[in-house]
């Protein structure tokens, strides 16, 4: 990845790099077969001929040890403070991993302003949470949720130690840890816990939908007439939807091995434009992070592989379907005429190009519908790999 | 002195042999650099920030002064050239993203002018994304399989909007959007530039923004991304590349395009 970085501009420097990272990986491989020995059980991808493998931070190798501890750390409710929230409390597979609210509740009742995303193929996404150019790694992304206080979501921060001690004194996750992460003394800290559940989270990926199966898999039966028309217009220049959702991930957010890192606007897609000149509580998307001005209302837009099962929509919920997405769309964007954060989106000054608005007849709208209902993977929905470990009840410990 | 086995004798008098011929035959081509500079020009402030700025090249030849052509074997430069096809992008994210040079090898010394094209070859354009190699796994240049790629993609903002340019090839037939046509596209829509009288190994060719940006912000309409003919928003701009709307083919060799330029702003193109 470096090296391919360099070379773009400086061959003879790329060139020299490699070499030094060649010697320097051997006598790394040395030192692990001679040393060390056994460092957990390497992943192998289960991906669709030919699909880019996730990039994977060198001080976080994924292991099958790694992410069957992390499973389990992702669905235990005695990961937050209280012991009522887990991971999966707003994170559930049925939905792809989101919840069927408008916005988040932490474990103490605090209240979110955004909707809990979907995690879906986010193992080639480069940065994370709706709108946040700096968090480029999941490991770097799991303390929010569980240190975050702003709102508290898992309220972990300040309760280390006895949420530690929960963990330390039952002999499985004393094993778990163990096989995870051996040859380390005091293994069961934080550092560790998220490299796990970043680890296990690696692992969501969804590429068996009928859309993979026609499309990748070249098989023409597997798309209906009206997916397939749905399709045609999704990616027109009429609509422009994939000018947005674009790629295999339908998310201009991907990074992969093989590619350079991924450029990565964030959008004013006009869902709002208030009036006010300050308003309590307003969700600015990424302005709250750069506060440059320009960033006012510019969020990323998300994959739509199983969107279906991740309703409501939008950073904050506020389309409850698919046909209210498309409808906002064709607006070019939405005018709110009461309340605190009311002004018309479809007039943002920084709201995209790509968003002008359309007109669809029913027959049109269905068929843009029925595609987005072909990016569904029931599999994912229902592989018991990502399922609840603490099964056969499958009850959450709550 | 230890006379040699004959066998090695003969091994080492073929080396020799294959050396020599290396030196003489193989490597008579220079290493070659052409730079590419994003120019403003006198639109200066008006343009607010450019948030993109890439556009594919291949066939690339250069030209020394009694008109002879030098083909330039690009070098495979992962992420961002392939043998075949390099990808330019001027404006980056991060700084890190930038690609602003050609990188080859080509026979000949002395140049004054070089020829290229902009876009991607029809068998190269519509691929599987997925599996495509460097410079073309890009989901962000790629439209669909059957209309493939974005050649040149421009994405400029002022004080109150934002002004899109991409061009790439339309009129491609096949059974559905993720599907390659078999036949070329009715309108290929590949620029060919030749720009003569200095040298491109020692001088930038300059990309000009404010050319475009003159022509998208007279306009209504602010993007111009496909429907190069009836689209209103396209026009002029279209007539800054040289091609022809109606057919996607070049007008007298493209040579009324305005897009790349040499020396400083102010001087008369070719
Ligand atoms: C209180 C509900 C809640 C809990 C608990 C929670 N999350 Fe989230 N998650 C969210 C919300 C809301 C967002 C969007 C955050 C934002 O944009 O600021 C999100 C975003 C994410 C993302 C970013 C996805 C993307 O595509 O950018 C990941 C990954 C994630 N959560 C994983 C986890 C993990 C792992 C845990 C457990 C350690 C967890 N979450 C706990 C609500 C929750
Ligand atoms: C200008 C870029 C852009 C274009 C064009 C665009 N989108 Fe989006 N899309 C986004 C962004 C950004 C978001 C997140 C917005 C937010 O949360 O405020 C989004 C969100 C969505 C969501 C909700 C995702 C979720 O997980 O809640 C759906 C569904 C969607 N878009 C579908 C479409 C369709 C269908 C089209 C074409 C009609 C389209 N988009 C065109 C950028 C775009």
């Amino acid at each position: 990845m470096w090296s391919t970085l360099i070379a773009g501009r400086h061959p003879d420097a790329a060139r020299r790099m490699r070499g030094f990272a060649l010697s320097i990986g051997s006598m790394l491989l040395g030192l692990t077969i001679g040393g060390c020995g056994f460092n957990g059980t390497e992943y192998r991808w289960q991906l669709p001929d030919g699909f880019p493998t996730p990039l994977v931070p060198e001080d976080n190798p994924l292991t099958v040890e790694k992410i069957e501890l992390g499973r389990r750390l992702f669905y235990d409710t005695r990961l937050s403070a209280n012991a009522r929230q887990a991971c999966a409390s707003c994170h559930r597979q049925e939905h792809a991993f989101s919840e069927p609210s408008a916005i988040a509740i932490g474990s103490t009742g605090q209240k979110h302003r955004r909707n809990s995303m979907a995690l879906v193929n986010v193992a080639y996404s480069a940065t994370f949470t709706w709108a946040h150019p700096g968090i480029t790694t999941l490991e770097r992304h799991m303390l929010i949720p569980l240190f975050g206080d702003a709102p508290i979501e898992m309220g972990a921060g300040g309760h280390e130690k006895e949420i530690l001690q929960r963990l330390k004194v039952e002999a499985d996750y004393q094993r778990l840890f163990a096989e995870a992460f051996p040859f380390q003394r005091n293994r069961i800290n934080f550092d560790n816990v998220s490299k796990a559940i970043a680890s296990f989270v690696r692992t969501f990926v969804s590429f068996d939908s009928p859309f993979d199966r026609y499309a990748y898999g070249g098989d023409d039966s597997a798309l209906t007439e009206s997916e397939i028309r749905g399709m045609n217009l999704f990616m027109s220049e009429r609509l422009e939807c994939s000018h947005c959702h674009s790629g295999f991930n339908f998310s201009q957010f991907v990074t992969h091995e093989s590619n350079a890192p991924a450029e990565s606007p964030f959008h004013v897609t006009g869902l709002y434009h208030i009036e006010a000149q300050s308003a309590d509580g307003f969700d600015f998307g990424l302005f709250e992070v750069t506060s440059n001005p320009a960033d006012k209302d510019r969020f990323k837009a998300p994959t739509l592989r199983n969107i279906e099962y991740s309703a409501p929509y939008m950073h904050d919920g506020s389309l409850a379907t698919l046909e209210e997405v498309l409808d906002f769309y064709a607006a070019g964007g939405r005018e709110i005429t009461q309340g605190v954060w009311r002004g018309d989106g479809r007039k943002h000054p920084a709201k995209s190009a790509f968003v002008r608005g359309f007109v669809l007849t029913e027959q049109e709208k269905q068929d843009v519908i029925s595609f987005l209902h072909s990016l569904s993977d029931e599999r994912f929905v229902t592989d018991p790999r990502f399922g609840n470990p603490f099964a056969p009840d499958r009850a959450r410990r709550e | 002195m230890v006379p040699l086995p004959r066998t090695f004798r003969i091994i080492f008098l073929s080396w020799l042999t294959i050396i020599g011929l290396v030196a003489c035959v193989g490597d008579r081509s220079n290493s070659v650099v052409v730079q590419f500079e994003m120019d403003r020009g006198d639109a200066g402030n008006a343009i607010g920030e450019v948030r993109d700025l890439r556009f594919y090249v291949h066939d690339v030849e250069l030209l020394d002064a009694s008109g002879q052509a030098y083909p330039l074997a690009l070098t495979a430069l992962a992420p961002w050239q392939s043998a075949d096809l390099a990808l330019i992008d001027l404006v980056g994210q991060q700084q890190t993203n930038l690609n602003t040079a050609l990188r080859g090898r080509a026979q000949g010394e002395q140049f004054s002018g070089i020829r290229f094209k902009v876009g991607v070859p029809f068998t190269l354009n519509h691929v599987n994304l997925v599996t495509a190699a460097p410079p073309l796994d890009r989901g962000d240049l790629f439209w669909s399989w059957q209309t493939g790629y974005k050649f040149l993609r421009a994405d400029l903002t002022d004080a109150n909007r934002e002004w899109s340019f991409h061009l790439g090839s339309t009129g491609c037939v096949s059974a559905s959007a993720v599907r390659a046509p078999d036949q070329p596209c009715s309108r290929p829509n590949l620029i060919r530039v030749e720009l003569r009288g200095f040298d491109p190994t020692k001088e930038p060719i300059r990309v000009r923004i404010d050319e475009l940006f003159k022509s998208m912000s007279t306009l209504q309409s602010s993007v111009c991304t496909g429907d190069y003919e009836y689209d209103r928003g396209c026009a002029d701009v279209i007539s800054k590349t040289g091609l022809q709307a109606s057919n996607g083919e070049c007008m007298n060799d493209c040579r009324g395009q305005r897009l790349f330029t040499v020396h400083v702003s102010s001087a008369t193109h070719q």
